[in-house]
């Protein structure tokens, strides 16, 4: 994670400090894009494919006139730089492209799937949170005693459990001794909610573990560096009852760097879920993303990277902005 | 971050000037890790039989990894196969022996690049500052921001189908190159504090020159850091090789825990459940042996980092 | 055939040659039904593959086929060889009666389907999963007739061509119904059916479709259909380009000539979006999510489909799909692997027990035959396939010794180069009517060590050994190489280097297009036929649509070439078979590629809600059949969901 930078205070300290983030976001984009342009337009022709032949498939191979007219209609006939330009110049425009299969625009798919994705990071996280302040909170105050040590090893144990392996053992045997299944069709929140909600409830569970297990750990952390602040010692030394200092004071503070890693892991698990996407049949990004890749449906390859890579950015901004507000010891 | 005095921690000592009895104070060491950090001696033990089964395979192992036994397919547990056998009568226990050689491949490969690079980056970086810094950590934001896993799924979802590639190669090179920012600015960080330090200061005033500097003074200085990282990278680096072969993405032909999980456990379970158990049960011992070591050799190595979030950072 | 005959069936062999062929075959029969009701079963993963040979062992269906669309054939290929049967499960197979009659419309079919569709165009679809999904909205002008309570043969029934006359060996004359319209939705607004649709579908065939070798004789100067014109608005004439036998299977078939209409080119998308006229409509269908089909109300028999409609989820993991059918959540489950049926069934007794029809694939190991190749030599091409222990890998696949140790029949059949579906053509290698090359499949691993030492190579060959893992065959196919590798290399001390070439660019153009043009051994998938002869032509004679595929090596040779034209221009059923078992014959004692070594009987369970499952039975496997589908109904007495 990026550490928040620091500006001497200013007239135009914060708008400067937007204007560079600005500018960072917008080098990464171009880097991600690179790469992905590089590896798709490039090495993979060069040592595997033409997209043509791809979208020729074998009815079309060695048919010159076929390949040129494809050639021609995907933009391929350019030279590499011009390829990039008008790519770039396409994304600019909100174009996403279309897939070489289907003809379906990504932007189309990437409307209903991203949704999806988000949701599923989300509650992830969320559940995960639910979980974890809790448990970090009750590890500090009773620091050293059992609950401490038994949340602690919650914690190790599942960030050691690979997830994906759990939902796995969860189907085959809870199918085995309860005859039970999870919701077998998948519907949209505004379809029915409720149903939705079962849906998603059993993945986002799984997929929030991970991460659950290194908040724990940070909410003790920061508990217990916040349970030693002058302040909380005030506090106390008020006579405030010990609850009302746990939550009041104490709780408030230590929770906000777990605010950014909340910020910086949700995307990250958001592009994470394309192993739970699988298993249990959900429509979002992971799983687009994994079919094209088996296809090689270059278009959706790239645009997929693409979004992530903004998803990334724009919440890399968000936090870092956010934590100004949030940490007042944090000035321009 | 205060490393600079590193002779004086409890337990274990990484000074460069250890004398040179240096069995008797590893095994002193060690048996103060082992008094103070049971859990973290725990999970040495663990990594250190992972490594060793994956060098003594051959040896360990009852049968060959491939050997197949038609007669005696999909046992659950019997005599001759102690945690059983696959569709085909592959033997599950040799092919998770077999198993802990691509896991510790993959993952102190992966682990390797990306402590390299990312202390070059991260030392050099943090120590010359100025204009050199500021680009150096601007391309550092930039890959930072690179999801992880799409990236890994683009890459060797593609790479796979070129000719003549080494998938294993590939899978290592991708997840190394890939966690090297983030370390980078771990240790940069850490340069930033012992950069100022006195017995800098007064390296500086003997004369010495940047590069010795940096190899004889701040090296030392940062390497139990580098050490922690690395250990706490290895488990993530696991976890992230099984995900990547349960999604199809492994190499062929040699037996790994993610493609044992993936292409015999999911679909053979019901009927041989060691299957899916085995494999997964590996997987999470291995992650937690590095974590709780490294969280252990974290705590050691500097009592003030405890509880930071670990490889998240 | 009688009901509760099923168990009582296949023992007593030694009957006629014939019969005993058949009783392999027969009383098998549910898979085509689990395709029907799970879309493409048993290729997860499977949909990327552009034209892929394609893949379905276990449970590719089809049923026991004589050469269909030929007097006399249906009669004698029906006939069942009664047998008594040593061992009896607890519980009994599904009652094979037609309950047609009392059938209750009404109500919408649970399945499930592995993957989604490539794109939703049957005719210019890369993957076969397109006809999959199409056939179900777009009719052929010809469909097989399913069997009722029997195997399907491979009779043809009327489609969207309701009666028909052949004036001359090469001209068929088709007379299409009148009754039949198009989706009421924009574009196609429901207007009538007619020839010209049909040109448009056969052009477009001509043009995009990845079949179009097997069929067109423009894009392949074997193939036999050379045009399709329309007579006048309601009758279309096909001109073929010989006397072709299979000629009205191959209008039948699946995954050839669908009806599209004309608003498909251009008016709407027809990779997206589709307007048909079959007995359903896609409702409903979301990428990677679900297919939903319901009733088309305008379908041109009347009182069919009985159902209102079928969902089908796509769940590619196995684990869910199975615990999705026990509880209850999907009614049938076509990828049930064969380890899990017994326990299953034991686990919930209310499940119906089908066997099912055996698969007409048959792929095969295949050999380099560079200048200085080893397998240039009969000799050891033969050693090879000695060394192959048939009976045992087929248990090992098929799970035979499980079946039964649970007292469920389990035959094993050996392929011959055809596969053992095709009963009534297939010559049996286990028996006598092969001739000296039955020795070839016979397991014997002292025979093949003389055969390797008196070629050269007493301590057997060091070479290179390809297959394919990367999923485009199924998950298991890399486990038939394995185990193929391990009997060669245990039995005749071969010393075999594995490479997993590349699909796409190294695989089909360097090893399965490479007319043998590589080092060593491969082995490699072929697809289902609708007719023997569309498999043998295909993959064996030097001018078929697949001429460059390497089972051959690079000449071919001139016998099978000569006895495969020979066959495909025979009108008459009986000489044309003995031509078939002759080239079969041949085919052993040359042994230019080894086939593979067989299948056994397999299971599916149903819930028994199913009215009539089991009972209308499809002839295609691997295509989606909608013949039988329409006949399914909703049995509400019977349901405890």
């Amino acid at each position: 994670m990026s550490p928040p930078h620091r500006f001497p205070v200013g007239e135009n300290a914060v708008g400067r400090y937007v204007a560079q983030r600005l500018m960072l976001a917008g080098m990464t984009l171009v880097i991600v894009s690179l790469i992905v342009f590089t590896l798709l337009r490039v090495v993979v022709p060069l040592f595997y494919a033409d997209a043509v032949d791809l979208i020729a498939g074998e009815y079309g191979h060695g048919d010159p006139a076929l390949t040129k007219q494809l050639r021609h209609d995907y933009g391929l006939s350019n030279s590499l730089p011009s390829q990039y330009a008008g790519w770039v110049g396409q994304l600019a425009r909100g174009d996403l492209g279309k897939s070489l299969f289907n003809g379906r625009p990504v932007s189309l798919e990437i409307k209903d799937r991203l949704p999806v994705s988000f949701e599923l990071g989300l509650i992830g996280i969320l559940s995960g949170l639910l979980l974890a302040v809790p448990m970090g909170v009750v590890a500090a105050v009773r620091q050293d005693r059992w609950p401490d040590y038994v949340f602690r090893t919650f914690a190790i144990v599942s960030h050691s459990v690979p997830g994906f392996w759990l939902a796995i053992v969860i189907i085959t045997f809870g199918s085995l001794w309860f005859n039970w299944a999870p919701p077998l069709k998948f519907r949209y929140l505004q379809q029915d909610p409720i149903a939705h909600i079962k849906i998603m409830l059993l993945p986002a569970l799984l997929i929030g573990l991970t991460p659950s297990a290194g908040l724990v750990r940070i909410v003790r952390t920061q508990m217990l560096e916040v349970l030693r602040q002058d302040y909380v010692r005030t506090a106390r030394a008020k006579g405030l009852g010990n609850s009302t200092v746990i939550f009041r004071h104490a709780l408030r503070n230590a929770l906000i760097p777990v605010v950014t890693v909340i910020g910086l892991s949700l995307v990250t698990l958001i592009a994470g879920t394309a192993l739970f996407e699988s298993i249990f049949s959900l429509p979002g990004m992971g799983q687009y993303l994994v079919t094209s890749v088996s296809k090689l449906d270059y278009p959706v390859i790239m645009s997929t990277n693409i979004i992530f890579a903004l998803l990334i950015v724009a919440s890399n901004l968000a936090v870092d902005l956010s934590y100004t507000v949030l940490d007042p010891r944090i000035r321009y | 971050m205060a490393i600079t005095t590193p002779a004086n921690l409890p337990g274990i000592s990484f000074s460069r000037n250890a004398d040179r009895r240096l069995p008797q104070r590893w095994l002193f060491a060690l048996g103060g890790f082992a008094r103070h950090k049971p859990l973290g001696f725990f999970g040495l033990i663990v990594v250190l039989a992972l490594i060793g089964t994956a060098i003594f395979a051959p040896s360990i192992a009852p049968y060959q990894p491939n050997k197949l036994d038609l007669r005696h397919k999909l046992v659950v547990s019997s005599a001759r196969h102690r945690l059983g056998t696959d569709k085909t009568g592959r033997d599950v226990l040799s092919r998770l022996i077999y198993g802990a050689r691509v896991s510790i491949t993959v993952g102190f490969g992966a682990v390797a690049i990306t402590t390299v690079f990312a202390s070059l980056i991260g030392m050099v970086s943090g120590y010359r500052g100025g204009w050199f810094d500021s680009v150096v950590q601007r391309f550092v934001d930039a890959w930072q921001a690179m999801p992880g896993l799409i990236i890994l799924i683009t890459f060797l979802g593609i790479v796979r189908r070129l000719p003549g590639v080494n998938l294993l190669l590939a899978m290592i090179l991708a997840i190394g190159v890939l966690g090297i920012a983030g370390t980078s600015r771990l240790i940069r960080s850490a340069v930033l504090a012992v950069r100022s330090a006195p017995f800098i200061e007064s390296a500086h005033a003997s004369g010495a020159g940047g590069l010795r500097i940096l190899v004889y003074y701040i090296f030392p200085n940062v390497f139990p850091l580098i050490l922690v990282a690395a250990t706490l990278g290895l488990g993530g680096v696991i976890l992230a090789e099984a995900s990547l072969s349960f999604l199809g993405f492994g190499p062929a032909g040699q037996p790994s825990w993610g493609q044992m999980l993936s292409v015999d456990g999911r679909e053979y379970m019901r009927a041989q459940p060691g299957l899916a158990l085995w494999p997964g049960i590996c997987i999470g011992l291995a992650v937690f042996g590095f974590n709780v070591f490294g969280d252990a050799l974290r705590d050691v190595i500097d009592p003030r980092l405890r509880g930071s979030g670990g490889k998240r950072r | 055939m009688a009901d509760g005959g099923y168990w009582n069936r296949s023992g007593r062999r030694r009957l006629s040659r014939r019969d005993a062929l058949r009783t392999a075959a027969v009383g098998i029969g549910g898979v085509a039904f689990a395709a029907a009701c799970s879309g493409s079963n048993s290729n997860a993963g499977n949909n990327n593959a552009a034209a892929k040979p394609a893949s379905s062992v276990a449970a590719a269906g089809g049923s026991s086929s004589a050469v269909a669309g030929t007097p006399g054939s249906a009669a004698s290929a029906a006939a069942v060889a009664p047998a008594t049967k040593q061992a009896t499960p607890s519980s009994p197979l599904l009652p094979r009666t037609d309950t047609s009659a009392k059938a209750v419309p009404g109500s919408v079919f649970q399945g499930y389907t592995t993957a989604d569709a490539t794109n939703l165009d049957p005719l210019s679809s890369p993957s076969f999963t397109a006809n999959a999904v199409g056939a179900y909205m777009y009719p052929r002008l010809i469909q097989f007739k399913p069997g009722v309570g029997v195997p399907a043969i491979g009779d043809v029934a009327p489609g969207f061509a309701e009666s028909w006359e052949q004036p001359e060996p090469t001209r068929l004359v088709l007379h299409l119904r009148k009754n039949a319209i198009w989706d009421k939705r924009a574009p196609t607004s429901g207007r009538p059916v007619d020839a010209d649709d049909v040109i448009f579908s056969w052009n477009k065939f001509v043009d995009k479709s990845v079949s179009r070798k097997d069929l067109a004789n423009s894009t392949n100067p074997q193939a036999p259909i050379q045009s399709i014109t329309a007579i006048d608005k309601y009758t279309v004439e096909v001109k073929a380009a010989f006397p072709y036998g299979p000629l009205l299977n191959s209008l039948a078939f699946g995954r050839y000539l669908h009806i599209m209409p004309k608003e498909s080119d251009g008016g709407f998308d027809p990779r997206n979006d589709t307007r048909g006229f079959g007995p359903w409509t896609l409702s409903n269908y979301q990428r990677s999510v679900k297919f939903e089909y319901r009733k088309n109300p305008d379908y041109y028999i009347k009182d069919r489909p009985f159902l209102d409609g079928f969902d089908y989820p796509i769940i590619p993991e196995y684990a869910s799909a199975l615990a999705q059918f026990r509880a209850k959540k999907i009614w049938s489950f076509g990828g049930l692997r064969q380890e899990d049926v017994v326990s299953t069934k034991k686990d919930l007794p209310d499940l119906l027990l089908d066997q099912n029809a055996l698969s007409r694939t048959n792929w095969v190991i295949y050999f380099g035959l560079q200048p200085g190749s080893p397998f240039l030599d009969d000799r050891v091409r033969r050693a090879v396939s000695m060394l192959i222990d048939r009976d045992t890998w087929i248990d090992t696949f098929y799970n035979v010794s499980d079946f039964k140790k649970a007292g469920y029949p389990a035959d094993i059949v050996w392929h011959s180069h055809v596969s053992s579906g095709y009963a009534g053509i297939w010559t049996d290698p286990k028996g006598k009517d092969l001739g000296e090359g039955a020795a070839n499949f016979a397991f014997n691993q002292a025979e093949a060590k003389k055969l390797l030492t008196a070629a050269g190579f007493p301590n057997g060959i060091d070479t290179e050994y390809r297959f394919i893992s990367t999923g485009e065959y199924g998950t298991i196919f890399p486990k038939y190489c394995d185990v193929f590798k391990g009997m060669l290399e245990d039995g005749g001390g071969f010393k075999l280097q594995q490479i997993n070439p590349d699909y796409q660019t190294e695989y089909l153009p360097k090893i399965y297009y490479g007319k043998g043009d590589f080092k060593g051994i491969a082995v490699g998938a072929s697809t289902e036929y609708p007719d023997a002869d569309g498999y043998m032509f295909a993959y064996y004679h030097t001018q078929g649509p697949r001429e460059k595929v390497a089972f051959m090596g690079n000449g071919g040779d001139a016998k099978s070439d000569s006895l495969i034209e020979a066959q495909r221009k025979e009108l008459d059923f009986n000489k044309r078979i003995a031509i078939i078992k002759e080239w079969q014959s041949y085919m052993a004692t040359k042994m230019l590629m080894v086939p593979f070594p067989g299948q056994a009987t397999t299971y599916s369970l149903y819930w028994p809600w199913i009215g009539n499952v089991g009972v209308y039975r499809a002839y295609q496997g691997e295509t989606n059949p909608d013949e039988t589908l329409q006949t399914l109904w909703f049995d509400k007495s019977k349901f405890t969901g």
